[in-house]
């Protein structure tokens, strides 16, 4: 009876271990563009033309904004350091596309191998001129999707460092993944 | 050798040994049953979001970390007391020293606690690799454990994470097998076998608690080095460090006791 018992059990690890590999065949969907592609998202044509990482004091310098006005940073700005990718906004349709629609359609965060953070909204508001009410048919804009990236997150020789590490932007993840290789620099 | 080959054969034919295995797994089936009941036909589920030692979003993850140290003495870290107790330790320092008799209690209930803890969650993977492919888990869903740069193994979580799940298996069964020597070391402070088997629960819990700390520095609680979900941040160094004085202390009061009884 126990050898009936343990026969079984072999046959059903057997099985099971079969449809442990058959689970792992499905490969995952994802799309990889580089800095300067063009992602579609019909009407909407979407391409990164450069991304940056600054301290706070650059961030300052570059965009003329005081970190101190921006709500949620941290008050001492050697903990944090901005990641932002400048995004080119192709309207191809016929129709106007609001903000809001893009807002639903793209922009989800960045990652790296071992961090993510998705998309600090007051950090965009401060520093993207929106125009009326979207993208006319035929316009095109340009939109910095910004975040932070905190020292607390990282091992302190990984912060030392993190600057060598390759960071995405991910711009949406349904139906399948879209996210792009951040070059830090101008395109 | 061969009284740690009788302690052992002893130990894993336990009816308790049993009964802590069908508690702990009834644990990690539920929670399986929860999270199929929920994401079962969810795309982009991944075995390291199912996992019980890293599902956070259900009590179970909670529950079998707290009950760890009653899933590992339950089998046999109360047999000690028993053995004294009724004097079949006799029988047994009759045919060998007290000291063989010693490591061969030591191993029996340090590799019972190991089992009763290492068995389910590894039970609880395989079951889980079967119904959810072994991918990198999708970080800005912000469904997973929020392992970062500074939690231990977090290259591993992210790039491999059925090894992050074995390393933890690993970890908690040997902090499964501490419990039980904890139990052994107490075994002459108790005059019954539930305090016995409860003492190192006890323990555990309370450290647990008390040693818990958000700065790196503080933390001490080994109920939370113990569980994959890292709600606090530890090094290996810590880990290991508090692991080590642990097992010295039980592993020295144990002998010494051992070694001042006067059993025939």
């Amino acid at each position: 009876m126990k050898k009936i018992i343990w026969l079984l059990i072999g046959v059903v690890c057997i099985f099971w271990c079969t449809r442990i590999y058959w689970v792992n065949q499905e490969k995952r969907e994802i799309e990889l563009y580089h800095m300067g592609e063009m992602i579609s998202y019909e009407p909407l044509i979407v391409t990164a033309t450069e991304a940056c990482l600054l301290d706070s004091r650059s961030f300052e310098e570059r965009f003329k904004v005081a970190t101190d006005t921006i709500p949620g940073l941290e008050a001492d700005k050697s903990s944090y350091q901005i990641i932002g990718v400048c995004l080119l906004l192709e309207n191809n349709g016929k129709n106007l596309i609001t903000w809001e629609e893009i807002e639903r359609s793209i922009g989800v965060g960045f990652e790296a191998v071992v961090w993510r953070n998705g998309m600090d909204p007051y950090l965009g508001s401060a520093i993207n001129q929106n125009k009326g009410e979207g993208i006319g048919p035929g316009m095109a804009q340009e939109i910095w999707y910004m975040t932070t990236i905190n020292r607390s997150s990282f091992k302190e020789n990984s912060w030392l460092h993190h600057e060598e590490q390759t960071f995405y932007f991910v711009t949406s993840l349904y139906p399948h993944k879209k996210w792009i290789e951040l070059k830090l620099g101008k395109e | 050798m061969k009284i740690v080959i009788f302690e052992c054969r002893r130990a894993f034919r336990e009816k308790s040994f049993r009964i802590s295995l069908l508690l702990s797994s009834m644990l990690v089936l539920t929670d399986l049953h929860l999270f199929w009941s929920e994401f079962g036909t969810s795309p982009n589920k991944v075995v390291i979001q199912a996992w019980i030692g890293t599902d956070y979003m259900y009590a179970c993850n909670s529950l079998f970390y707290v009950l760890l140290p009653v899933f590992a003495c339950l089998p046999y870290a109360g047999s000690y007391f028993a053995d004294c107790k009724s004097g079949y330790d006799k029988n047994i320092c009759v045919r060998v020293s007290r000291m063989e008799y010693f490591w061969g209690k030591v191993s029996s209930v340090f590799l019972t606690g190991f089992c009763a803890v290492a068995f389910p969650l590894i039970l609880n993977l395989f079951l889980v690799a079967g119904l959810f492919p072994n991918h990198s888990v999708e970080k800005l869903e912000f469904l997973a454990a929020a392992i970062k740069d500074s939690h231990l193994f977090s290259l591993l979580f992210y790039q491999k994470p059925h090894l992050y799940a074995l390393i933890f298996i690993l970890i908690d069964g040997l902090i499964g097998g501490l419990m039980g020597l904890i139990s052994l070391s107490v075994t002459k402070a108790c005059s019954t076998l539930f305090s016995a088997v409860m003492i190192p629960f006890l323990i555990y819990i309370v450290t647990g608690v008390l040693f818990q700390s958000s700065t790196e520095s503080g933390h001490l609680s080994l109920m939370e080095m113990a569980n994959p979900m890292q709600s606090y941040v530890t090094t290996a160094q810590k880990l290991i460090g508090t692991y080590l004085v642990v097992l010295l202390v039980t592993m020295c009061t144990t002998y010494i006791q051992a070694k001042g009884r006067d059993i025939l």
